[in-house]
């Protein structure tokens, strides 16, 4: 299996079909480096899954590829457009971009549509009516037609992430990040959640989650990326990475998490 | 000692210009502080330096002198400048600038009790700047900001009687002046002290039912798009 690490030269002919290709990128908080030479490239339609323990970098790293955070060094390309300070790059790029966070963030003092109107509205300038649309067809796709009027807070935690997924949807965007999508929900809502993802993967997605359900890696991720203090430690398909991990790192975190 | 009401009542309309012209002040001062204290927050809390401290500064400088010597400085000092404003001018302008110091810190902590998720949706929904600062953070502050920024609408309602020492004929200053006349500083003062505590009770009530208005009903918080 060919790893696609150290691929820093791409043939022009392919650069189409990658839609985030990350080269040598550092990043610090302060005087810590929180990644140190991260390279990914992650190629149309590809599920990513990101992993590691706590504090290795993963929400970072997939937090730069919308600017959520700056990186210092490096580069990053999404979809052919190179990520700098130039805000018409970045906003560029954010429009493209979907992201669904652990807390969901979903915006409390507007209704469930409103929610989904906002930024097709303001950013695509698509009319009410065709919003309203898309709002209602995202939301049937995340199966929560019936709750389009309610409030974020009268929703439960696995509808609520399902509607910030139908949000970020809205935009029709070409690239989700997932950031522990799961991570603050009840046992019990975490499956609901999962198949949504699941189903949009099967779609054709490009999708990078970072999350610690390794049952969705193993099932829907074309490439497992585990990360280790601030390094991409390995990366491969499921299958070798949960059953023959190369990496002594990976294999202590790997008995760590599957051992329950 | 007897109560004298007719000295009161003989000069009423004394009191009642005094006490239009303190509500005058108080509802020009205390929407133009709000607006400056919107403008000098979104200053403050920039991450241009070059926007924020000059907020920094402002801020700094009103909180930490009194209203009092701010008012003699622009009334007495500014003349000299060729700066000459009359005193309701210089009543107003302070008393805004004043409270706008105090407003904009308050709405700073209210930006900062959003949790930060709120910024980084928006931000990742691809909203520019001013479009979520309007529609995603400020309609959140309302119950954080309400119950200080009422405080300091208060505090300058009752600090708008500094005016009368630089000549403004407000409800302080027209006690004064019918003291002057009639010598009965105890009838007086308590009368202007009972017109002041009702103009703040029925300010009160006022504000805590818009904010109550605000609490109840989430869909008053909801602006249409465009």
């Amino acid at each position: 299996m060919a790893t696609l690490q150290n691929t820093s030269v791409h043939p022009a002919s392919d650069a189409a079909t990658v839609m985030v290709d990350i080269r040598h990128m550092n990043k610090w908080y302060g005087e810590f480096q929180v990644l140190k030479d991260i390279n990914l490239r992650v190629e149309s339609g590809e599920k990513i899954v990101i992993c590691g323990p706590s504090g290795s970098g993963k929400s970072t790293l997939i937090r730069c590829i919308n600017r959520l955070e700056e990186h210092q060094d490096g580069d990053i390309i999404v979809d052919g457009i190179p990520l700098t300070a130039d805000v018409k790059n970045i906003d560029q790029i954010r429009s493209e971009v979907g992201m669904c966070f652990q807390q969901f963030n979903l915006f409390p003092h507007l209704s469930v549509m409103e929610n989904c109107l906002l930024a097709p509205m303001s950013v695509r300038k698509t009319s009410r009516t065709e919003a309203k649309r898309l709002a209602q067809h995202y939301l049937e796709k995340v199966k929560i037609p019936d709750q389009a009027d309610k409030y974020p807070s009268q929703l439960s935690g696995g509808q609520q992430q399902r509607v910030a997924i139908a949000r970020a949807l809205c935009m029709e965007p070409r690239i989700m990040l997932f950031d522990e999508p799961t991570s603050a929900l009840d046992p019990e809502m975490i499956s609901e959640v999962l198949d949504t993802m699941a189903e949009l993967a099967a779609d054709g997605m490009t999708m990078i989650c970072v999350t610690h359900e390794m049952g969705f890696a193993r099932k829907v991720a074309d490439r497992v990326v585990f990360m280790d203090l601030g390094c991409i430690v390995e990366e491969s398909d499921p299958d070798t990475f949960f059953n023959n991990p190369k990496n002594e790192r990976t294999q202590k975190f790997l008995n760590q998490i599957l051992q329950h | 000692m007897t109560f004298d009401y007719l000295a009161i009542w003989d000069h009423r309309d004394i009191l009642i210009d005094g006490t239009l012209k303190t509500l005058l002040i108080s509802a020009i001062a205390i929407p133009a502080g709000v607006c400056i204290g919107i403008f000098v927050c979104l200053l403050r809390i920039s991450n241009r330096r070059l926007l924020r401290w000059p907020a920094i500064a402002y801020i700094e400088i009103m909180r930490n002198i009194p209203l009092l010597i701010l008012l003699f400085m622009v009334f007495y000092a500014l003349p000299f400048y060729g700066i000459r404003l009359s005193g309701l001018t210089t009543g107003f302008i302070c008393l805004s600038v004043y409270g706008g110091a105090y407003f904009a810190e308050v709405f700073r902590g209210g930006v900062e009790a959003v949790p930060k998720g709120q910024f980084d949706a928006a931000k990742a929904l691809g909203l520019k700047y001013g479009f979520y600062m309007r529609r995603v953070i400020f309609p959140q502050l309302y119950s954080y900001v309400f119950p200080p920024a009422t405080n300091i609408a208060l505090t300058l309602i009752k600090e708008s009687s500094l005016l009368s020492m630089i000549t403004v004929a407000e409800l302080t200053y027209a006690a004064h002046d019918i003291n002057g006349r009639t010598f009965t500083p105890v009838e007086t003062f308590a009368t202007i002290a009972i017109i002041y505590w009702g103009i703040s009770i029925v300010f009160l009530n006022l504000t805590s039912r818009l904010q109550s208005r605000i609490e109840m009903d989430p869909v008053s918080q909801q602006i249409a798009i465009r």
